[in-house]
């Protein structure tokens, strides 16, 4: 059970931002991925969350290396996933498989159930014989709890719920020993949320896999997550088990997080005291110097806070947390002050918009 | 003037044959020639995609009939080939770029990463997953493609640069001859005029069913 | 008599060669001066196009709008386009979802606010300068004399919703209608912008319908609560009531699926079995009756009719007893 499955050195991911109509010219990066250590154990979910622009999806996606990381590597089951190259690296990704958070715009409209959930067993040659895949395809479908007649069909003539629940088992069909979900249930609507994320619990019992959930809904995160980890603008801040971050988060951001989250209980949401975050999220292509997070941070000290870039440090057993104050923070010795908001300069400049620079010249020109 | 206006009659039915060679044989070839561009555009990308981009430009940034011209008088004796061969050089750049964006978008959406994560070779992904889903707006941009080609070889046969045998006529060939007698019968130059409006109509609606039959959505 | 009163709202879509879609069904509701009422339910339950309705915002054409909707004593629904359009943002603002679509993006901001401050407060450009100032100010916008010349996308989208707040509480309405105002945005930031809301609902005693999916904020913000599914409200109550007894079967369903951040290690979630695609027509029975633990067979042969017991109504035949724990999940 404490075998190391995944262990994540240092990982960096820069995406260069780029100017210039004929020659395009790298004016800066944005450092979406800045910086990340994590392991992951074989058998637990570990949960990954933070608010959009975090970097936990590019995270996600470099693991994957669906975006190739700019530093830092990835150990799977002992070996260099991130040092894999061409026929080496597409057998691997055998191993390691991914659900989406569309799960419209994650199936080719084009393809029927049935090709779809056979088109990787083809790639990895596993398709041998017609009546050993019609089994395996069964199996599959009732593992997701889909009937047999949705082989024909197309990913349009299902509900959202049902299409997660292919893309779920299109996962599942090679095997695989992790599944990175991103943001499984957060385009599902909130009554079939569950099924999904009881679907997931029942999927790891049955078959023993291993899942990283990246979702910014720190109470689907905390329900599924064996451990978690808290990504603030491209690093870690903050790691422990599920029930320890909600019992005593350390970090002022997780704090701020937890705080912000609405309870559905009017008893509750009346007594609770909100931690209000001053201003927005700093452009990851501009961070700010030191921790991260000083900008905003209720807590914030006159020194260290601004200059030098707190490292995540072990608190207690199993509890790690990336702030120079953690101590004086829980003590109560330091306590949280008025922030002013800073301002935010939005640039157009976001990973979310893929950087490429125009196709031509006639495409610059009128867009 | 009876036999005259049969003759006409006749030669636009006729003309409307050979009319069909020409437009469906450019922008056949222009389709597969963007086709191959657009393809190794948005499939690989980075400096091929560059480098067929400023072909592109260069090529879009050429008036495209003098371009058509430039190349059918390069040859030395102007043939329907010719003619073909010359409108569809035009059309290349047109389906290269519709392509290459769709391509694009294709190469960044969810299902392209599922089918990577999945292990699926980079051949496979590309034809059974960004290609098919890529070709919606060329099919219908080809019908368009249709007309314009039809309207370019006419203009270079109205110029001469088109099929020198007398016996073959074409539109811009027709519009040539009825010139001088525009003025008493004017409705000469209607019949090709009419003919095209329906042909480039009639090319329209089968390239909107096309794309209706191809939408997955419309199945079953 | 309330500021607000919906009676019996019902929007039909009428498409050529289809069926009728019902998508609001009878809904009736009131809102008080300084009160907020939710409507709660998932997509396609008809919370939005009710806003819309109460706006004037459906297309004439192909949406057929009945009931009521009287404001202040007028009904919203029998006025003419024009004087519909005098009372939209001068009596009723409204915040939408994607702040980035609702906000022009090619005038900067200032110039946005102003515009609806000119128009119907007839304040000329300076006075209308120094109004805006101070409403960005209000909705907590930093360093506001400088974010009024730049221009949407400038902005984050935390900033974008106060923007767009701030532009529906220019005319200082009497009534906001909020469709899913936080549901774009990140939490923290949908801390701040509901505390906005809150504060502004003290301070200036404006109405606001809040809609949304959200239970969670809807425990926060809202005094009364409509639960909508299928286009009918099923359960309506005073949010502690409703909160604490959820009574239809759909309510308490939605509160046992939900993760809680409170919630002990190791609870299991309970979900609704189906999707809303299961529905059937509510002229038939129950719409909810096909996905319902609590089912009878009455409820797929006779509609519920609206029953108001100890302040809620309720619209079933077989309601949860207090106090049952929620349904053991039948398989899908």
């Amino acid at each position: 059970m404490s075998e190391t499955l995944v262990s994540v050195q240092d990982m960096k991911v820069h995406f260069p931002i780029k100017r210039g109509v004929l020659l395009d010219r790298t004016v800066g990066y944005v450092y979406a991925v800045d910086g990340v250590d994590l392991e992951i154990k074989r058998g637990e979910t570990y949960g990954l969350v933070g608010e959009s622009g975090c970097g936990k999806s590019t995270l996600g996606r470099a693991m994957l290396r669906l975006n190739e990381p700019t530093a830092g590597k990835m150990v799977f089951d002992g070996q260099d996933f991130s040092a894999l190259k061409g026929e080496e690296l597409r057998k691997m990704r055998r191993r390691i498989q991914m659900v989406f958070q569309d799960p419209l715009s994650s199936l080719d409209p084009r393809q029927s159930v049935e090709s779809i959930l056979i088109e990787g067993l083809r790639a990895h040659d596993l398709d041998k014989s017609k009546e050993e895949t019609g089994k395996r395809l069964r199996e599959l479908l009732s593992a997701v709890g889909l009937p047999t007649t949705a082989l024909r069909k197309y990913p349009h003539e299902f509900s959202g719920g049902q299409r997660q629940r292919i893309g779920i088992a299109r996962a599942l069909a090679l095997n695989p020993d992790l599944i990175v979900a991103d943001e499984p249930v957060s385009a599902l609507d909130v009554s079939v949320q569950a099924q999904v994320v009881n679907l997931l619990e029942e999927l790891q019992e049955q078959f023993g896999l291993t899942y990283l959930v990246i979702a910014h809904d720190l109470a689907v995160v905390k329900h599924i997550s064996d451990r978690v980890g808290v990504m603030y603008l491209g690093g870690l801040v903050e790691e422990a088990t599920a029930a320890d971050l909600y019992a005593e988060p350390l970090h002022p951001y997780t704090r701020a997080l937890l705080s912000a989250i609405p309870v559905p209980d009017p008893v509750v949401e009346d007594r609770r005291e909100r931690i209000l975050l001053a201003g927005d999220l700093p452009s990851p292509a501009n961070p700010p110097s030191g921790c991260r997070f000083h900008t905003r941070c209720p807590w914030r000290q006159a020194t260290r806070c601004d200059t030098e870039r707190p490292v995540l440090r072990e608190f207690k057993p199993g509890h790690k947390v990336a702030c120079h104050y953690a101590e004086q923070i829980r003590s109560g010795e330091i306590q949280p002050h008025e922030v002013k908001p800073i301002l935010v300069e939005e640039e157009g400049i976001s990973p979310d918009i893929p950087l490429v620079g125009p196709a031509s010249v006639t495409e610059a020109l009128n867009p | 003037m009876a036999t005259c206006r049969a003759a006409t009659s006749c030669r636009v039915c006729w003309w409307f044959e050979q009319t069909l060679i020409v437009g469906v044989g450019a922008t056949l070839i222009g389709l597969t020639g963007g086709l191959i561009l657009g393809t190794l555009a948005g499939a690989l990308g980075g400096w091929v995609d560059s480098a067929v981009m400023r072909l592109v430009d260069v090529m879009l940034s050429l008036p495209s009939l003098l371009l058509a011209f430039s190349i059918a008088a390069m040859f030395a004796r102007p043939s329907q080939f010719t003619v073909i061969l010359a409108v569809a050089i035009v059309q290349i750049p047109v389906f290269a770029r519709l392509l290459r964006g769709s391509m694009l978008a294709q190469r960044h959406s969810d299902h392209v990463l599922a089918a990577t994560a999945l292990g699926v070779k980079k051949g496979a992904i590309v034809f059974r997953h960004m290609l098919p889903n890529s070709l919606s707006p060329v099919i219908v941009q080809s019908t368009l493609v249709l007309a314009t080609a039809i309207i370019e070889a006419a203009a270079l046969s109205f110029l001469g640069l088109g099929n020198p045998d007398d016996r073959i006529p074409e539109w811009g060939q027709m519009l040539g001859d009825v010139q001088n007698v525009f003025d008493t019968h004017p409705h000469l130059a209607a019949y090709p005029a009419i003919c095209i409006i329906i042909v480039a109509l009639g090319f329209t609606l089968m390239g909107e069913t096309l794309r209706e039959a191809l939408d997955p959505k419309n199945r079953r | 008599m309330a500021l607000l009163e919906v009676r019996d709202l019902t929007v039909v879509f009428q498409r050529k060669g289809e069926e009728p879609f019902y998508a609001v069904d009878g809904v009736s509701f009131d809102v008080e001066p300084g009160q907020t009422v939710g409507l709660v339910g998932e997509s396609g339950c008809g919370k939005s196009v009710t806003s819309l309705a109460i706006m004037g915002l459906l297309p004439k054409r192909g949406a057929k709008v009945t009931g009521t909707v009287s404001y202040d004593g007028t009904d919203l629904l029998k006025l003419s386009d024009r004087e519909m359009r005098d009372r939209r943002g001068r009596d009723l603002g409204m915040v939408f979802q994607d702040p980035l679509s609702s906000l022009n993006p090619v005038i900067p901001i200032g110039l946005q606010v102003t515009e609806v401050l000119e128009r119907h407060r007839g304040l000329a450009r300076k006075e209308a300068m120094i109004e805006a100032k101070n409403l960005l100010d209000k909705v907590g916008i930093p360093d506001p004399n400088r974010r009024l010349k730049e221009y949407p996308h400038q902005l984050s989208g935390g900033m974008r919703q106060r923007a767009l707040i701030a532009i529906a509480l220019a005319c200082r309405p009497k009534l906001l209608i909020a469709d899913e105002p936080t549901t774009a945005l990140d939490v923290t930031i949908q801390a701040q912008i509901l505390t906005v809301m809150k504060e502004l609902v003290q301070d200036l005693g404006t109405a606001l319908v809040m809609i949304t999916h959200d239970l969670g904020v809807v425990a926060g913000l809202c005094d009364e609560v409509n639960v909508l599914y299928g286009g009918k409200v099923v359960e309506k109550a005073m949010r502690h009531k409703l909160f604490a007894e959820p009574r239809h079967p759909y309510t308490h369903g939605l509160l046992a699926s939900i993760p809680r951040l409170d919630a002990a290690p190791g609870e299991k979630l309970t979900p609704i079995k189906g999707s809303v695609a299961d529905n059937i027509p509510w002229t038939q029975g129950c719409a909810f009756a096909p996905r319902c633990p609590n089912a009878l067979d009455i409820c797929f042969t006779e509609t519920p009719a609206e029953e108001e017991q100890l302040g809620r109504l309720l619209r079933c035949h077989n309601p949860v007893v207090p106090g049952t724990p929620a349904a053991e999940e039948v398989p899908v």
